[in-house]
């Protein structure tokens, strides 16, 4: 028992605080100037979404703890001594309310974490959809198309099958006639032609090959690829190669039913579906300077339809999804041409969290220090008397 | 096949450098009849009236629309490295005057030395070697004109060498370059106007136009005739020579308003939503040529510039031609609403408030500094409150001018957080120092100000561009800028001020001053405390309000992108302040030492994101800044590792005078028995 | 003041419950078990797929029974066949060139659809990328080659004056780098080397021509390069627009700078010959036909050479090629229909500056019986404004199908070309296909 509380009391200390917040300051700056080499996204796996990570400097290598941990211990920090073990009187009550607004804003960031879908949906002028798609995940879908003319699909998400390797194969089972082993998994590849002039190490499928290429430092601009083995029913075994570029799916038969089998940006279906009416970009007169992007489009329900303007710092707020202004193309567009417009969709029951988070910790570090300058300026004025 | 062939064979041949590749081309106009109008001396200076009328004409420019006077005004900044002219005559231009010359005298400015070069090495790479250069000095046009084809061969060399790996003398090359280009863009910029036509070899043009020569304005009203005439003479297989002929003329005109979209001088005729854009000659003349035609009233003002071209001989006729144009761009510009902050902008660069309150900052330090020396002369402390007062208003006035000017919250570019984080935190220093009356406070905001527009001066120098530019998409939202940026702005201006008052206090213990007064010592640790306070909340609130921003406007609350990095390192900073403090885990030292670095950190996150060049926030990257940014770094640091080993010396200082003291004790005990 | 600071956070009090520790501990444990689970190595093994979902495409297509190179843009068969049918005839993708002098057309790889090694130099690449759709855009492929060769990304404002110019009838940007080459995989580095390339980003797809090698040896094929990529068509005749095509519109003003500069400077390419010119010096030296014997085969077909038809040298693209009387005739095989009838036809008109034909007059065209089915024979003739140096007439045969189509062109002289029809026409009919 004196274990424990020894242990409770380190973890609740002020000194372990004063420590942690010390680790994620660091972190957050190595994790700057990370980027300027790596780029965002690999700073963020290796110092922010990470258990442990060793720090390059020079030809010192720094073992440091990662992001998710001095967080994770950090936010238990908090709670043990910034709320239940804090002591609780007039003078503090500044500080509670801060800090159960630091931890609701924490609860907005593990709210997004689990249950947010976040995306895009591209659209060219004149073209219509209800589903979103991720920018940097991958899944395994298997689609089949009803004579009521929708889709029944089952996915797999990334997770269950990004370290399929030789030897290491996934093994995905569900509501199907046939099972799906990924044998080998590409982050990013080309799919070649196996011709007589490749000499291809890795297997050839119908004639087709996938060759790993180097991460990009921008993870979207990675295109996954995987060869997969289906095995039906029988226990006959057909293997294929699907690729996230692939301008269709993989169709196969099974008793009868066809199915497409796609590796694809994990997609959302949204409740409405949005046609592009109109892009419109807007420079500064006589500037190259962007003055305002913004898309006219009309969200569809069953049974009504209606005209909105998204533009950038006012997105439009629909059945728990907003969708953002986010990029625009073909960027060598001239005036007259097609163009298509990129709308970020994010689902996040937390989307107003930061909002009332930020007023809370307002308010009370405003009492707190007001309080405390309050009882100053009484102190000097005190003195002057 | 062929358009693909010559202009894929031409464009190797040219390399890529679009605006170098005019400038080399030369200003030859074999069709224009006789030599150009108007002067190329200037017979006396320009009478007062007329520049200020020539000053107060509106011009688009980098998006918005200013005063002319603006515009010469950085333009000279960019050349000249300040804003004003000496001529070799003894005269000192002001910008406007200057820019009046290159415009009207090209023959008088061109020996006008307006090219700053920084290193004699840059001159003597484009091989020109002149007696009497200092190393750093500056150069006219007709002294650069004998080396233009070297600088321009060699500036196209150095634009393939990305500019961070450029040499120091390769950059200064380049640059001269561009100058020298923008220089003569200017000075022909009027050759439209200041030049004739001739048509002599166009009988129906002759006939159209009722003259042998014409001015560029009168060809542009009469193009619709023109076009007839063409469409007449190209159904008649027999009139090829006359077709060459009309050809021949319109190709003169259009080279003569080539390259003057520098200056959009006259305002367009529609409402600003249908048409934001203002014209230039060239605009006017290629506007000609559409189905409906061109407004009269652009003819007018296109004749109205000839006419003040033409008459730069004679001041009179030049008052008098350039009250005309002002009487002729004005309303149309004031019909769009384009003309009302004019006047505003006018005064507010005529009024020099930042140099006027840099001086009297300036001033209220030497005061605060005397009663350093005079503690008991009340004069010398009224004295400097009332300076550093004076100057803080003025500096707010300012913002406040630069708001209505601009109709944006007080901080959209990194040029105003400057000036921000300079006017607040003088504004916390002096509250501080009425609410404690420690002096100590009194003399922080009028060092904070003097620093704080220095800085602000330097960088208006270093960057060389309008300090009220357009905005980028984004940041085109008042909401946000006035909630987030000005909080973190906030939060900013209290942490700087945190670390002067560090500071202060580190060299004060290193000086070994007021060592009987731990009182002194006391009260700046808790002007430190409350300043950390304040700022706390703001770099709090204004960080969260970020996120917020970020989710309305991209769809995520948090990205690590750096300048939200630079934001959540000083919230970050200023907490573990806080908290260090009250776990007792640091005391007055400690918390000073920790308060000046947190200026790193503020100067990290406020300039220093900037420079990595990575992430959404690149908007205010400034190279120059470069330098300063590291002697600060460098100059806070060498503070804190001196005052740190002081310190630690100190201690060990007194432990073993504790010591001594106690061996002594001890050792006396038994002699008093 | 520590005396004010330190009772805020008190050392841990006898008040708080054992259990309510015991609680925050096992939370702790449990959120770091959490932690190091979710983080775990993960995604082997067997999973489940999720529960279905059914829903209602809008405005997305879903095709099923598409076959593999449908699937990915390329085919594996095309790509066997690629090196016997030289010329970049892949079927699927009707772009067609004309290798330079001295280069080394190599099979098409992955997206690269047109593939060359550069004047025998094994370090220089030039090749053709057509991808679908915009490809990640303009911007971010020209600052992907600028990473390839080590100098930093441009600005949309530095692209967007970046030259452009036409080419497969759509704008393509110009871009000229000089770097170290990093290469694609950013690990070899070599100093000096050069970039050339038009990048042309439309709606549907994406073309990208690359140059890339040592700097001497890109500088010295800057024109063949320039010949490769006027050379380029898709059959629709885009690329074959002569200069005409370019011309203002009467009323619009004479521009100056760029445009007219190119237009009138005296240069040296000014004079390049027209697409499909007989080449020079390679009539004149015809390769002595086989003695006896006038029935011939080439890779794709047989026929009969017309009595004093000489043969001419081989080129690429063309299946065989005959002089006769300072005439040439030669066969064109392509993959497809080549770009169609009318476009062929057309394209030719355009070649001769003469009028195009319009879908009505194709009627009117005679018609043979070639290769078992039906072959279209076209006349065109020189037109006044022709520029110097164009062929006087053209006989053409056209046989359009699906999967391949044959083009028969004869152009020199008009008067020996009316002499040889008969011959022409018996040769048309005389191709048979080798099986």
């Amino acid at each position: 028992m004196k274990i424990l509380h020894g242990f409770v009391d380190a973890l609740s200390s002020l000194w372990l605080s004063c420590v942690l917040l010390i680790l994620l300051a660091l972190l957050t700056w190595l994790g700057t100037l990370y980027q300027v080499e790596h780029g965002l996204f690999g700073a963020q796996v290796k110092y922010f979404d990470s258990l442990f990570l060793v720090h390059q400097a020079g030809s010192v290598a720094i073992p440091l703890p990662g992001g998710t941990l001095v967080m994770g211990i950090l936010f238990v920090n908090l709670v043990l001594g910034g709320i239940v073990r804090l002591r609780k009187d007039k003078s503090t009550v500044g500080i509670l309310i801060t800090h159960v607004g630091i931890l609701m804003l924490i609860a907005a960031g593990f709210v997004k974490a689990y249950y947010s879908e976040d995306g895009h949906v591209t659209l060219y002028e004149g073209q219509r959809s209800n589903l979103f798609e991720s920018y940097h995940h991958w899944e395994l879908a298997v689609s089949e198309p009803l004579a009521s003319g929708e889709l029944r699909e089952v996915v797999a998400k990334q997770e269950t099958f990004f370290a399929a390797a030789p030897g290491k194969s996934a093994m995905l089972k569900g509501e199907l006639p046939f099972d799906v082993e990924v044998t080998r998994f590409l982050p990013n590849c080309d799919v070649f032609p196996k011709g007589p002039m490749v000499g291809a190490d890795i297997p050839t499928v119908d004639g087709f090959f996938l060759q790993a290429r180097p991460l990009e430092k921008d993870n979207e601009a990675n295109v996954a690829g995987a060869y997969i083995t289906l095995i039906g029913r029988d226990g006959k075994r057909r293997d294929a190669i699907v690729h996230g570029a692939s301008r269709n799916p993989l169709t196969v038969e099974y008793e009868g039913r066809r199915f497409g089998v796609a590796l694809r940006r994990e997609q959302w279906v949204m409740p409405f579906t949005v046609a592009l009416d109109e892009f419109t970009k807007e420079d500064h007169p006589r500037m190259m300077m962007p003055k305002s992007f913004s898309s006219d489009v009309v969200v569809i329900e069953p049974g009504s339809e209606r005209k909105v303007k998204i533009s950038m710092n006012e997105p439009l707020r629909q059945d728990g999804l907003v969708l953002y202004q986010a990029s625009w193309g073909p960027s060598n567009a001239r005036p007259g041409d097609r163009l298509f417009s990129t709308l970020a969709v994010v689902r996040n029951p937390a989307d107003q969290y930061p909002l009332y988070s930020c007023i809370v910790i307002a308010i009370g570090l405003v009492m707190h220090f007001s309080v405390k300058l309050m009882k100053h300026i009484r102190h000097e004025a005190q003195k002057a008397a | 096949m062929k358009t693909l062939l010559s202009t894929l064979a031409f464009l190797f041949a040219l390399s890529v450098l679009a605006p170098l590749a005019r400038a080399q081309s030369d200003h030859d106009h074999a069709g224009l009849a006789g030599e150009a109008h108007g002067p190329l001396q200037r017979s006396a200076p320009w009478p007062d009236a007329t520049r200020d009328l020539a000053a107060s004409l509106p011009i688009q420019d980098g998006g918005r629309i200013k005063p002319l006077s603006t515009y010469a005004s950085f333009t000279l900044l960019r050349l000249n490295g300040k804003r004003s002219v000496e001529t070799p005559s003894g005269e000192k231009l002001t910008p406007i005057e200057w820019l009046l010359d290159v415009l009207f005298v090209p023959g008088q400015a061109e020996s006008y030395p307006v090219f700053m070069v920084a290193d004699i090495q840059a001159t003597e790479a484009i091989g020109l070697t002149l007696e009497g250069k200092k190393k750093r000095d500056r150069y006219s046009a007709a002294e650069l004109r004998p080396a233009r084809k070297k600088l321009y061969e060699l500036a196209r060399e150095y634009e393939r060498i990305e500019e961070k790996n450029r040499s120091t003398v390769q950059q200064q090359v380049f640059t001269l370059a561009l100058n020298l280009d923008l220089y003569e863009r200017l000075e022909t910029h009027f050759d439209f106007a200041r030049h004739d036509l001739d048509v002599t070899a166009s009988v129906d043009l002759r006939r159209i136009l009722g003259a042998d020569e014409a001015r560029f304005s009168q060809l542009v009203g009469k193009v619709p005739e023109i076009m007839m005439l063409q469409r007449e003479l190209r159904a008649d297989p027999a009139k090829s020579a006359e077709v060459t002929a009309l050809n021949r003329v319109l190709q003169d005109a259009s080279s003569l308003s080539q390259g003057t979209g520098l200056l959009a001088l006259v305002p367009s005729l529609r409402d600003v939503k249908a048409e934001p854009e203002w014209h230039a000659a060239e605009d006017l003349f290629m506007r000609a040529f559409e189905p409906d035609g061109i407004d009269p009233r652009y003819v007018t003002a296109l004749a109205k510039m000839e006419d003040v071209a033409r008459a730069a001989s004679d001041m009179p006729r030049f008052s008098q031609a350039v009250e005309a144009l002002h009487s002729t761009v004005t309303p149309m510009a004031a019909a769009r609403g384009e003309y009302e902050k004019i006047g505003l902008e006018i005064s507010y660069y005529n009024a020099n408030l930042i140099t006027n309150s840099l001086v009297i900052f300036i001033l209220g330090f030497v005061l605060a500094a005397g009663l350093w020396l005079f503690p008991r002369v009340r004069a010398l402390y009224w004295g400097a409150n009332a300076a550093v007062l004076v100057a803080t208003g003025l500096l707010t006035a300012a913002i406040v001018i630069r708001c209505m000017i601009r109709e944006r919250p007080p901080v959209s570019t990194l040029y105003e957080t400057v000036l921000f984080v300079t006017a607040t935190g003088a504004l916390i220093a002096l509250a501080m120092e009425w609410i404690n009356r420690q002096r100590m406070a009194l003399s922080s905001a009028a060092i904070l100000g003097v620093i704080g527009l220095f800085i602000a001066n330097g960088y208006e120098t270093l960057d060389k561009k309008d300090t009220m530019p357009q905005l980028v998409a984004v940041l085109d939202t008042n909401f946000w800028l006035a909630t987030h940026v000005t909080a973190i702005t906030i939060g900013y201006s209290a942490g700087m001020l945190a670390a002067l008052i560090g500071s202060v206090y580190l060299v004060s213990k290193l000086l070994g001053l007021k060592r009987a007064e731990p009182a002194y010592y006391k009260g700046l640790t808790r002007m430190t405390y409350g300043t950390l306070s304040f700022g706390l909340i703001f770099s709090v609130v204004g960080t969260i309000l970020g996120g917020i921003w970020a989710n309305e406007s991209w769809g995520r609350f948090w990205g690590w992108d750096p300048k939200e990095n630079g934001a959540l390192l000083i919230c970050l900073s200023q907490i573990v302040i806080l908290h260090a403090r009250m776990g007792g885990y640091v005391r007055d030292f400690g918390i000073q030492m920790l308060a000046a670095f947190g200026g790193t950190v503020v100067a990290f996150s406020w300039f220093g994101v900037n420079l990595l060049g990575v992430g959404l926030h690149s908007y205010g990257f400034t190279s120059g800044i470069h330098t300063a940014l590291w002697t600060y770094y460098g100059l806070q640091w060498g503070l804190m590792a001196v005052a740190g080993v002081h310190h630690l010396y100190e201690r060990a200082r007194d432990a073993a005078v504790a010591e001594a003291l106690r061996a002594n004790t001890n050792q006396g005990e038994p002699k008093a028995h | 003041m520590r005396a004010t600071t330190a009772d805020v956070h008190p050392r841990p009090r006898p008040r708080l419950l054992p259990h309510l520790r015991r609680a925050a501990f096992q939370g702790g444990v449990a959120l770091a078990a959490a932690l190091l689970a979710s983080c775990a190595d993960k995604g082997h093994g067997e999973a489940s797929f999720s529960a279905p979902v059914t829903y209602k495409p809008a405005g997305q297509t879903f095709e099923l029974g598409k076959s593999d190179s449908n699937r990915f843009g390329v085919s594996a068969s095309d790509f066997a066949r690629a090196p016997a049918a030289s010329g970049g005839a892949s079927a699927g993708a009707k772009i067609h060139w004309e290798t330079p002098t001295g280069w080394t057309e190599l099979p098409p790889s992955g997206t690269r659809e047109a593939n060359f090694k550069v004047a025998g130099d094994a370090k220089t690449e030039c090749y053709l990328t057509r991808l679908a759709g915009s490809a990640g855009g303009l911007e971010s492929n020209i600052n992907r080659w600028r990473t390839q060769i080590s100098l930093p990304p441009l600005s949309a404002e530095e692209i967007a004056k970046l030259p452009r110019l036409e080419w497969l009838g759509a704008e393509a940007v110009l871009v000229n780098f000089e770097g170290q080459w990093k290469g694609m995989s950013g690990t070899e580095g070599e100093e000096g080397w050069r970039l050339v390339g038009l990048l042309s980003v439309r709606p549907d797809e994406s073309l990208f021509l690359k140059m890339v090698g040592p700097s001497e040896v890109v500088s010295a094929n800057l024109e063949p390069f320039v010949m490769l990529a006027a050379s380029f068509h898709d059959g629709s005749g885009h690329s074959h627009d002569d200069a005409g095509a370019a011309e203002l519109p009467p009323d619009h003003p004479p521009m100056t700078g760029a445009t007219s500069s190119a237009k009138s400077g005296a240069n040296p390419n000014d004079a390049a010959l027209p697409d499909n010119h007989p080449p020079i010096g390679a009539s004149g030296t015809p390769i002595p036909a086989a003695a006896s014997n006038d029935s011939q085969r080439g890779s794709a077909f047989e026929w009969k050479a017309p009595a004093g038809w000489k043969r001419g040298a081989d080129k690429s693209m063309r299946e065989v090629t005959y002089v006769v009387d300072g005439a040439e005739c030669y066969v064109t095989l392509l993959g497809g229909t080549g770009g169609g009838l009318l476009g062929n036809i057309n394209r030719w008109c355009g070649q001769l500056g003469a009028k195009a034909l319009g879908e009505s007059e194709l009627g009117a065209l005679e018609r043979i019986e070639m290769l078992g089915g039906e072959g279209v024979i076209v006349k065109i003739t020189r037109s006044e404004s022709a520029q110097a140096g164009t062929p006087e007439a053209l006989l053409g045969a056209l046989c359009v199908r699906e999967d391949r189509s044959l083009f028969v062109k004869f152009i020199g002289a008009e008067a020996v070309l009316d002499a040889q029809r008969a011959a022409f026409l018996d040769f048309c009919r005389s191709l048979a296909a080798l099986q």
